[in-house]
């Protein structure tokens, strides 16, 4: 079994080469320095399923942790959505916000927006501005993020069916500024799939609006390679009252369904998938929302096992292992 | 490898006795964070009654806050692995979600599953389910089923500008005049083509945007193309 | 006495974009298993579907559900129509995201009940046995 010794000397070293620990205390409010990492030998037990299952921070099966140093050098974004009335309202907000310490600006849009309807169009009226910012062309887009460093912010997007025409927009306001698009980073949601699941802010039929997802899975990593061009989530199954499990479950399969999709379309995985984040809801229940996160993290990996090429630690997912229906799952081993 | 973004459950929050939700999002957010998140949005108090306030969502990120400085639950990585609780439900909730993802897969996959209206009658379920549970006080809301007494609360509401709509449209207006329609129209056909032959649209977005197309324009465009769906009427 | 074993029709909506239906559809299921007839219209129905779908399935209410802050708009036109179309004697019902400060404009503009989230369904259910009939027998149809 792997030795704890061995993962801070080599994961967690490399991690803090690019990300160094943070400049405060880690110690407890009684001087006690808790170690980065805690495993069963700290407490003198075995775990024989314990790299399988559990495994290290920043290593498969992820279940600990996506990165070997996670919160000891780099809290979690801190992101709150923004958005309503009008642009200038809102770009008012995103400056007040970015002022008050937030790390990443996260934009709602309006009903009509997010149906991909003008402000001015007749199903529009009485919905403008209401849950979120009015985008209805470039001089929004312009407005909503003026005096905004666009290389120095990231940028969350929650625009579903037309993701497409946003981040064509945001990235056009960037062109037109001078700033280049390999610097910017950021997320447009663009997860169709749970749309037709849940909160039904669809437009096209299911396959063509696959199809425009995965013009941006194709597109994306050439031309705006830091840009998270989908954020598979599991946030809108749940609202719309569906349990945990359903969430984790779901969630995942649309994953799946986005990266058969891409690779039908003979797309190069270890291009794609680095850049498929995902967004799951918190809720009440406290341990049962903390298992779903570590087994959400387990099964993305561990399901992605090889099929059309061996399985780079970078990616950490490739295809999904293809069977005749009806048959039992494989044995869940990296 | 899964990166993900995390937000506190707007359903969970209630409309009575709305400061409460502070708690509930505090709890929420530590869950979160505990579960190993990348990143995180909390919920305002007041979001079960309408927009946030300026003062409701500086509270919401200063609960972040204070989870990221003041707790101590970053000094170590993944603190509750190995709780035998926490590990055994782990492997529970990935046992079922994984027997839920071979069944979609039998049904054929998830657009099969959609037009099927398998999600729509699980959630119908699912939802109806809980519903009856908390009328029952099987499940106990504070301040819904439960220490109802209402303190007297009252909660600023923030209130969108009616003139939204006035603004937007005089912009549009002043956008549709001062656009150079040729661009715009060999955008937007450069877009429909890409859209009928199956090319990629995203460089052709860029150009309909950079063209000012309106959005409303691009996505008729492909509503003529592709269509539009309409999901049966489940109850 | 035709009209006491007379089952309560009701129709319930979802108007414009917003496509947040978990309320409506637990609304809806909760009628049903209190013994009425329920047609729920599906999503972005705009409130001309509306008010000729509750006239052509000739309901005795219409509940509306609305999350999205446009209330306001939807029940004054969904009331504009039924009195245009004759048909006011249609109990108008609503529920969603709806401030405190609406409620009295709401009431004022001929709504007879707004439910707000954590409502229970009964309470829904009891006053639909109880405002129903009373139009009924004020119609002279019990």
């Amino acid at each position: 079994m792997r030795k704890k010794h061995d993962w801070l000397r080599e994961t967690y070293q490399k991690s803090l080469e690019k990300m160094p620990e943070r400049p405060v205390a880690h110690r407890t409010l009684s001087n006690i320095a808790p170690e980065p990492l805690y495993t069963p030998e700290d407490i003198g037990v075995l775990d024989p399923e314990y790299e399988e299952k559990r495994g290290f921070p920043g290593e498969y099966p992820y279940t600990r942790g996506v990165y070997g140093s996670m919160y000891r050098s780099k809290l979690w974004t801190m992101r709150m959505f923004a958005g309503f009335g009008t642009a200038e309202q809102t770009n008012e907000r995103f400056k007040k916000l970015l002022k008050a310490g937030q790390t990443g600006l996260s934009v709602a849009f309006d009903l009509p927006t997010l149906m991909g309807y003008d402000s001015d169009h007749p199903l529009s009226k009485g919905e403008v501005g209401k849950c979120g910012v009015a985008v209805s062309s470039l001089a929004d887009m312009e407005i909503l993020f003026e005096g905004i460093n666009l290389e120095e912010v990231t940028t969350s997007m929650t625009i579903n069916s037309p993701a497409n025409a946003i981040w064509a927009m945001y990235l056009a306001v960037a062109k037109k500024r001078g700033y280049d698009w390999k610097k910017l980073g950021g997320t447009i949601q663009n997860d169709i799939l749970k749309e037709f699941i849940a909160q039904k802010e669809f437009i096209f039929p299911p396959e063509p609006s696959v199809k425009l997802v995965i013009d941006t899975f194709e597109w994306g990593p050439k031309n705006v390679p830091k840009w998270n061009f989908i954020s598979v989530s599991g946030y809108h199954i749940r609202e719309a009252g569906s349990t945990a499990v359903q969430e984790l479950a779901w969630t995942l399969a649309d994953g799946f369904e986005y990266v058969e999709a891409a690779l039908k379309r003979g797309l190069d995985v270890d291009e794609f998938a680095p850049r498929i984040s995902f967004f799951f809801d918190v809720h009440n229940d406290f341990f049962e929302e903390i298992a779903k996160f570590r087994a959400a993290r387990r099964i993305w990996p561990r399901r992605c096992a090889t099929a059309t090429k061996p399985r780079t630690p970078r990616a950490g997912c490739s295809a999904p292992t293809p069977r005749p229906p009806g048959s039992p799952s494989p044995p869940s081993s990296p | 490898m899964l990166r993900t973004h995390a937000q506190t459950a707007g359903v969970s929050l209630t409309a009575q006795q709305p400061l409460n939700n502070i708690a509930r999002v505090a709890i929420q957010a530590l869950a979160a964070v505990l579960g190993g998140t990348n990143s995180l949005h909390t919920d305002a108090y007041d979001e079960a009654l309408a927009l946030p306030t300026e003062e409701s969502a500086t509270i919401a990120l200063r609960t972040q806050q204070i989870i990221a400085y003041e707790t101590g639950v970053t000094h170590t990585i993944d603190p509750l692995a190995g709780s035998y609780y926490v590990e055994w439900l782990t492997d529970e909730m990935e046992r079922q979600a994984m027997e839920i993802i071979e069944e979609i897969r039998r049904m054929g996959g998830m657009v099969r599953a959609i037009e099927e209206g398998y999600f729509l009658r699980e959630l119908a379920e699912a939802s109806y389910r809980y519903q009856q549970e908390v009328e029952r006080k099987e499940r106990i809301i504070v301040g819904v089923n439960a220490f109802t007494d209402e303190i007297p609360l009252k909660v600023p509401i923030q209130l969108v500008d009616p003139e939204v709509e006035r603004v937007q449209a005089e912009r549009l207006a002043r956008v549709r005049r001062e656009r150079d329609p040729k661009r715009v129209e060999e955008a937007l056909k450069g877009l429909r083509r890409a859209a009928v032959e199956g090319q990629n649209t995203m460089p052709h977005f860029v150009e309909c945007a950079l063209a000012y197309c309106t959005l409303g324009e691009m996505m008729d465009v492909l509503r003529e193309v592709y269509g539009t769906y309409q999901e049966p009427a489940y109850v | 006495m035709q009209g006491v074993d007379r089952r309560i029709r009701v129709l319930i909506a979802k108007p414009g974009l917003d496509g947040h239906d978990r309320g409506a559809k637990v609304v809806a299921r909760a009628l049903r298993d209190a013994g009425m007839e329920v047609i729920y219209t599906g999503l972005r129905q705009t409130p001309e579907m509306i008010v000729s779908a509750a006239i052509q399935e000739d309901v005795d209410a219409i509940g509306l559900s609305i999350l999205s802050g446009a209330h306001m708009h939807y029940f004054r036109e969904v009331k504009r129509l039924l009195e245009e179309e004759g048909a006011s004697d249609i109990l108008l019902f609503g529920g969603g995201i709806i401030p405190d400060e609406d409620v009295p404009k709401l009431k004022a503009l001929g709504v007879a009940a707004v439910f707000g989230p954590g409502t229970s369904t009964q309470e829904i259910v009891d006053f639909l046995r109880q405002a129903v009939p009373e139009r009924w027998k004020a119609q002279g149809l019990a």
